[in-house]
């Protein structure tokens, strides 16, 4: 009965010593009804595992170990590498901690039976090293860490845990003495600092792929720049050629021809109507620039751009940002239509101010499936590394202006509708 | 039946107008009627001193005397929610133009195709706006167009009508017993019906909305709404999609 009661009291506090670890990371963002209810039948089956003195430690381990990372999955919406990892070294740890206290127990006492003592010691060195740690600061953001670089860190803990359950059962056969504990110290310590690297890494593969964002923004804004030049160099040639054509059209009418005259001003109309019809003519030079250069990328593939764009010359938000909200729209639209039949190639634009906020909608049909990721955001479909940044810096920018990105797609034509609230 | 103006200095650009209005409705089969005015003061006088309704107005912008930008000020001051449609030669547009709220921009010389699809755009806007919204205040049933609808005010148990109409205000006709959460469910979904629950005591008319920040709405009569801090997320997202969902999708 006093076993029950004892074990019952002691999974208690591991149940709150595993929470206050996954929380370390983040308040969980299930439904508390799952949380707790996860959290009871975790309690269940340590109360059952400690209360029947389960004859096989290791499945007690892969147990502990299984339920966690799902809690752990269940509170964060992490990738399982993330969850697995941060697990596998909080056990790695725990049994190294639990190991170390059992062996000085058995060092001093000399008694063999009483893992209660050793179980209870063990659960608040533990809890005062999360609440340290927790102190210290945990790193909360993640960035999966490619497979083979996890697969190299994941070692170490693996092979702690069989070493320290080596110590754990020769201990346990030959006695205990201070050199085995000494070495479970140090898995301890070996597995912090491997925890460590481990977090310094995910932050290093967070900032790689943000640096990756901003090399793409700069990609983006040098190419609009050239562009710019190019439009302004088709400017002054055009005022040159207009500048012609007005000295023909005054000689004509000089000469009395008024119907050679009126012909020539309705072809420059018309001219001038085609090519206002097409491309943009905001009067905003970024905005501009961006559209008739993705509008001559969208005719070299076939795609008919419709734009509509209805925004101020003077528009209050950085050239910068909105070429690359724009340029990275238009780039997914481009890419989806690339894979359709030529008939279906169409792209459709609206920029517009409205009520106080500039808008931006594009419209493509598409083939194929859209994946989300676990966080809610959508899994690039284009193949190969260095894509699925697009989205991530519009959503950066749209961010900065406090704005909205939704993406409300249907089965066949995915749609990208961006608010931006201007200063 | 669409009531529309029409107002440039430049008789034949006017007429050219009341032309391809004619035809476009008579293909869309839609009934219409053109009223042209020649300068900004007379539209301005028959909407403010006649109190003419219209629906949509097509509005020169460089015109002598009042021009366009000065003509929509002036309607936008009576807060009436009518669909300006600007018509230019000019290809860039000012800044200013775009506090008077205008629906869409035409381009001079008028594109057949474009003018098309704007009118329709017109259309159908004006289509979502249509239907009464119908309360029993006193035992008397009254009907008010959901177009004239700003936004609906709960105060303790009973709802306050907030309309466009000026004066209403003071009477007490405007009152009625409900919940705004079930209002709100009753309310048709957009884009028939274009309503958005911005606070615990507050849902709002979009097509009455002047400008939206991330935290308050300024209504067309220069009313400011907060935003509640938990309704936030939820309306920017909802505001993303009303903005986006007027005008057909790859027509």
């Amino acid at each position: 009965m006093i076993l029950l009661l004892t074990g019952f009291f002691l999974a208690l506090s591991m149940i709150h010593i595993t929470g206050t670890y996954i929380t370390l990371f983040g308040k969980p963002q299930c439904r508390p009804i799952l949380w707790y209810g996860a959290r009871g039948a975790y309690l269940c089956f340590l109360w059952a595992v400690t209360s029947a003195e389960s004859p096989y430690p290791l499945v007690t381990l892969a147990g502990n170990i299984i339920f966690i990372t799902l809690l752990y999955m269940l509170a964060h919406r992490d990738s399982f590498k993330t969850a697995f990892f941060r697990v596998l070294i909080f056990f790695t740890i725990y049994m190294a901690v639990e190991v170390a206290v059992n062996c000085l127990i058995l060092l001093i006492l000399h008694n063999e039976d009483d893992f209660l003592m050793g179980d209870a010691i063990c659960q608040i060195v533990m809890y005062l090293g999360i609440q340290i740690y927790g102190r210290i600061g945990p790193k909360k953001e993640e960035m999966p860490l490619p497979l083979l670089c996890w697969l190299k860190l994941f070692i170490i803990p693996a092979v702690s845990l069989y070493v320290i359950y080596d110590i754990y059962i020769r201990s346990w056969r030959y006695g205990s003495n201070i050199s085995l504990i000494l070495v479970t110290l140090l898995m301890v310590l070996m597995n912090f600092v491997i925890y460590d690297v481990y977090n310094q890494m995910t932050s290093y593969a967070l900032t790689e792929k943000q640096s990756a964002v901003y090399a793409q923004t700069i990609e983006l804004c040098d190419r609009q720049m050239k562009e710019r030049e190019a439009a302004y160099r088709q400017t002054r040639m055009l005022r040159h050629d207009l500048n012609d054509r007005l000295v023909a059209i005054g000689a004509l009418i000089e000469q009395g021809q008024y119907d050679a005259a009126q012909k020539e001003i309705g072809g420059m109309l018309y001219e001038n109507r085609l090519r206002r019809g097409e491309v943009s003519h905001s009067g905003n030079p970024a905005l501009d620039a961006l559209i008739n250069y993705k509008y001559s990328v969208a005719e070299a593939i076939g795609a008919q751009l419709q734009c509509l764009v209805e925004v101020p010359a003077d528009l209050p938000v950085d050239g910068t940002d909105i070429c690359v909200v724009l340029g990275n729209l238009l780039d997914n639209a481009l890419d989806a239509v690339a894979l359709l039949p030529e008939k279906e190639r169409r792209i459709r634009l609206e920029i517009r101010l409205e009520k106080g906020v500039l808008r931006i909608l594009t419209e493509n049909p598409y083939s194929g499936r859209i994946k989300n990721n676990r966080d809610g955001t959508l899994k690039s479909l284009k193949p190969g590394d260095g894509h699925g940044f697009g989205l991530l810096s519009v959503r950066r920018i749209v961010d900065k202006y406090n704005g909205e990105l939704c993406l409300p797609c249907d089965d066949t034509v995915f749609r990208a509708c961006v608010t931006l609230y201007l200063p | 039946m669409l009531t529309i103006a029409i107002c440039d200095d430049d008789r034949a650009a006017a007429d050219a107008i009341e032309a391809l209005l004619q035809e476009t409705a008579a293909r869309q089969n839609i009934e219409i009627s053109c009223e042209p005015f020649y300068d900004g003061a007379a539209l301005t006088e028959a909407v403010i001193e006649q109190a003419v309704c219209f629906d949509i107005i097509y509005l020169d912008i460089e015109m002598g005397g009042m021009n366009g930008i000065q003509t929509a000020r002036t309607l936008r001051e009576q807060n009436l929610p009518l669909l300006l449609i600007y018509v230019s030669g000019h290809e860039e547009y000012l800044k200013e133009l775009f506090d008077t709220e205008p629906f869409r921009f035409l381009s001079k010389p008028i594109d057949r195709a474009d003018f098309d699809r704007v009118f329709a755009d017109a259309c159908r806007r004006l289509q979502s706006r249509a239907g009464f919204f119908s309360y029993a205040c006193n035992k008397i049933v009254h009907r008010v167009p959901f177009s004239r609808i700003a936004y609906f005010e709960s105060c303790g148990r009973r709802i306050r009508i907030h309309t466009s109409d000026p004066g209403a205000e003071a009477t007490d006709a405007g009152v009625f017993y409900g919940k705004l959460n079930e209002l709100e469910r009753q309310l048709p979904s957009p884009p028939t019906c274009r309503f958005l629950r911005i606070h615990q005591s507050f849902l709002i008319n979009f097509d009455h909305v002047k400008s939206i920040g991330p935290s308050q709405v300024v209504m067309l009569d220069g009313t400011v709404l907060q935003i509640s801090d938990e309704r936030r997320k939820a309306v920017k997202t909802q505001f993303c999609l009303l903005l986006n969902d007027n005008g057909g999708l790859l027509r």
